[in-house]
């Protein structure tokens, strides 16, 4: 391993080594103090910072393809072999140097913002393991290792979302972007085990495995769906919103910059393939522009800060899309980096938005005069007024969902309970056992324990 | 600090000038050293310049949800002459409003100082002391995931009420008591004008508010206990006596008591340390 792998290796892996020890510290009873954090973070973000320059070069003066560090594989059975691979190519670096600086900046930020703060120790823990999961996923020469990164920045996602789990609202919403998560993860995992069946590989260290025809079509369709839901696109939208239970950097650095993008990494991880299927492409421009559309018209409006901002994103993202649909694909990656720097800051910003206000006005001695007027004025007024309230319903998104998706669900999982009870209980209940209703089977003392 | 219309100043003035200036950028930074003890993450080790730069900076830190602690911990409300409290350290939880006994004697001016003081001083010592006692109902909880609404308010997160009172980062420090009003004046002219002002009355009555007369003449101390004044009587501490301030609070980020700084005049009339300051 010469000194630029080096350096690439302790990129990914210094966020979990800090994650690592500090939740074993945590574990033997040591919550270390504010200061001894901020240390930590600070150090360590700027080392990585550093420690990607010497990658830079590598790949900018040698011309050479990418930067692969091979610590070959971490289990085979029979065909299948988990490749262990990193590797930093054009398009993982800008992602890579994006989130070690804005993870860097979003900590020294959260010193100052979470102060003393009780959950102080809990945020800084989590930054460090998703730091390290979208490292992961960025620098992983294979979808079976990206698989893991994912996961890691989905389950952060969520549990900084109800950071704040004395009060329910958080906890609500950050199940429902468990449930959204998870269900389009199955996407990712199938794509997969697709790659795995037809092409013998998943890795893309070297190439992307060789697939055509309805092949490719079916593993890009799959990743859409991962991507989709990992950056909120319709029709799964209605969680971004929800998501703005956290504390303000937190938003910031998932919803502003980093989780909201590694959807269009995904996809411009596989756009090679992506170009080969009409279909495909096809249908990432559908779902991008949707999105787009959907985001401006349901941010125009939303009334708070946040709200406002995460649709904001989301037509940005879904712009994205249709860039990388279209084949244009370092029109998304400098597209990615604008927007992330630039959300990352309007979300920053947002709470002390009126102090903003209030200077911006007085600065132009009155108010600002309103925009956006003009685009609804091309609708007729019975359309706008429709169009308002399907707005303000976040064009019904969620309803759609609960109605066709989860109740369904919902309804199945009920019956398949009662097969379950009519076959498990029966013969007990003949042996003259006490039989306890499934129902009443967890104590409620157990419910208001949890979480 | 920002001047106006320094153009118009008369070459003839500009030293006065330059004296005001110097003399108040001695006081806010004096001041700014004060308020500076109370935050954690001051180093007390710095100087009156140091901690001014810190209170400026973390007024307009993006990342900061503790600005300023604004009127956190205050506890009393001191009506009189100004020369009543000279020397005494307070440690920035009064509110001090002027007032001369001696020059109004139809207590006039007792009236209006009253009729604007005690509600506004009590309005923000109530504000305070709920948002303390239950920061979930009365206050706004913690500012961390506020989201700003319509450009009139805050919720919680991502849908949530429009939250009123104030956030736990503005009243963690905070004393709930209920605030005191010293005034100097004669229990007898206070009841005067209490009597005319329904207001007034009420707020003292039902017992939102304490009220408390200092005898500008004798310095007896009268307090309204049960729908009367009752003359304090009680063991009087002594006060602490001090070279300066900074030497009472250095270093020290709790509450302090009362201290009497030395190097300032002592020809004030004295109040019983138990008042006020804890």
């Amino acid at each position: 391993m010469d000194f630029t792998q080096a350096t690439l290796v302790f990129v990914v892996l210094a966020p979990g080594v800090v994650f690592g020890v500090l939740a074993l510290l945590w574990l033997l009873g040591w919550v270390p103090p504010e200061r001894v954090i901020s240390r930590i973070t600070g150090w360590m973000f700027s080392a990585s910072i550093i420690a990607l320059l010497p990658v830079l070069r590598s790949l900018a003066a040698s011309g050479a393809p990418a930067v692969t560090v091979t610590f070959g594989n971490w289990f085979a059975v029979h065909d299948y072999r988990f490749p262990m691979v990193l590797m930093a190519d054009r398009l993982s670096l800008p992602f890579l140097g994006m989130t070690v600086v804005l993870s860097g900046l979003i900590g020294r930020f959260s010193v100052t913002y979470l102060h003393r703060e009780p959950g102080f120790f809990r945020f800084f823990l989590l930054l460090h393991l998703f730091a390290f999961g979208s490292l992961l996923a960025f620098a992983a020469g294979s979808f079976d290792l990206l698989v893991g990164g994912w996961e890691l920045v989905g389950i952060t996602s969520v549990l900084l979302i109800a950071f704040f789990q004395q009060r329910t609202a958080p906890v609500e919403n950050a199940l429902r972007v468990f449930g959204v998560y998870r269900a389009c993860d199955i996407g990712l995992l199938a794509a997969v085990f697709a790659m795995h069946n037809w092409a013998g590989t998943a890795s893309f260290a070297g190439g992307l495995p060789r697939l055509t025809g309805y092949r490719a079509t079916t593993v890009c369709i799959l990743l859409l769906l991962a991507a989709a839901g990992k950056a909120a696109q319709v029709p799964f939208s209605g969680w971004l919103p929800r998501a703005m239970e956290g504390p303000t950097p937190s938003s910031a650095i998932f919803y502003g910059a980093i989780s909201i993008h590694a959807g269009a990494y995904l996809l411009l991880r596989v756009q090679p393939m992506l170009v080969q299927s009409g279909l495909a492409s096809a249908l990432v421009i559908s779902v991008g522009v949707a999105t787009a559309v959907y985001g401006t018209i349901s941010g125009r409006v939303s009334a708070d800060a946040k709200s406002s901002l995460a649709f904001a994103s989301l037509t940005q993202v879904g712009v994205v899309f249709v860039e990388i649909g279209m084949g244009w694909k370092w029109v998304a990656v400098v597209h990615i980096l604008g927007h992330a720097t630039v959300r990352t800051l309007q979300f920053l910003r947002a709470p002390s938005m009126l102090h903003d206000y209030h200077q911006m006005h007085s600065a132009i001695g009155g108010e600002t005069s309103e925009a956006g007027g003009y685009l609804e004025e091309l609708f007729p007024e019975r359309m706008q007024l429709w169009l308002y309230r399907w707005a303000l319903d976040r064009g019904h998104l969620d309803t759609i969902l609960d109605r066709f998706v989860i109740h369904p669900l919902m309804r199945l999982s009920g019956f398949f309970s009662g097969l379950d009870r009519m076959g498990l209980h029966r013969p007990r209940r003949e042996r003259g056992e006490v039989v306890v209703p499934v129902s009443s089977a967890a104590p409620r003392g157990a419910r208001q324990e949890g979480i | 600090m920002e001047f106006y219309d320094l153009d118009a100043l008369p070459a003839t003035h500009q030293a006065d000038l330059k004296r005001i200036r110097e003399s108040l950028d001695k006081a806010r930074a004096g001041n700014a050293r004060e308020r500076a003890r109370r935050f954690e993450s001051y180093s007390s080790g710095d100087s009156a310049e140091g901690a001014l730069r810190h209170v400026e900076e973390r007024s307009e830190h993006l990342a900061e949800p503790r600005p300023e602690y604004g009127h956190c911990t205050n506890a009393v409300c001191i009506v009189g002459r100004r020369s009543l409290t000279k020397g005494l350290f307070l440690d920035r939880r009064a509110f001090l409003a002027s007032y001369d006994a001696a020059q109004d004697p139809n207590d006039e001016y007792l009236a209006a100082v009253l009729g604007a003081v005690v509600p506004v001083c009590a309005g923000i010592s109530l504000e305070y002391y709920f948002s303390f006692v239950d920061n979930d109902r009365y206050g706004c909880g913690t500012k961390l995931p506020h989201n700003v609404t319509a450009l009139v308010g805050v919720m919680d997160g991502h849908a949530s009420d429009l939250r009123t009172g104030l956030p736990w980062q503005m009243v963690e420090i905070h004393e709930p008591v209920r605030i005191l009003f010293v005034i100097e004046t004669t229990p007898e002219r206070l009841t005067k004008v209490m009597d005319a002002s329904a207001p007034l009355k009420q707020l003292v009555e039902n017992r939102w508010i304490r009220v408390a007369a200092i005898d500008p003449e004798s310095g007896r101390v009268h307090v309204y206990r049960d729908h009367g004044f009752e003359e304090f009587e009680g063991p009087v501490e002594r006060l602490p006596v001090v070279l300066s301030s900074a030497e009472w609070y250095g270093g020290r980020i709790e509450h302090l008591g009362m201290a009497w700084i030395q190097g300032a005049s002592v020809q004030a009339a004295g109040i019983p340390a138990e008042r006020g300051g804890r």
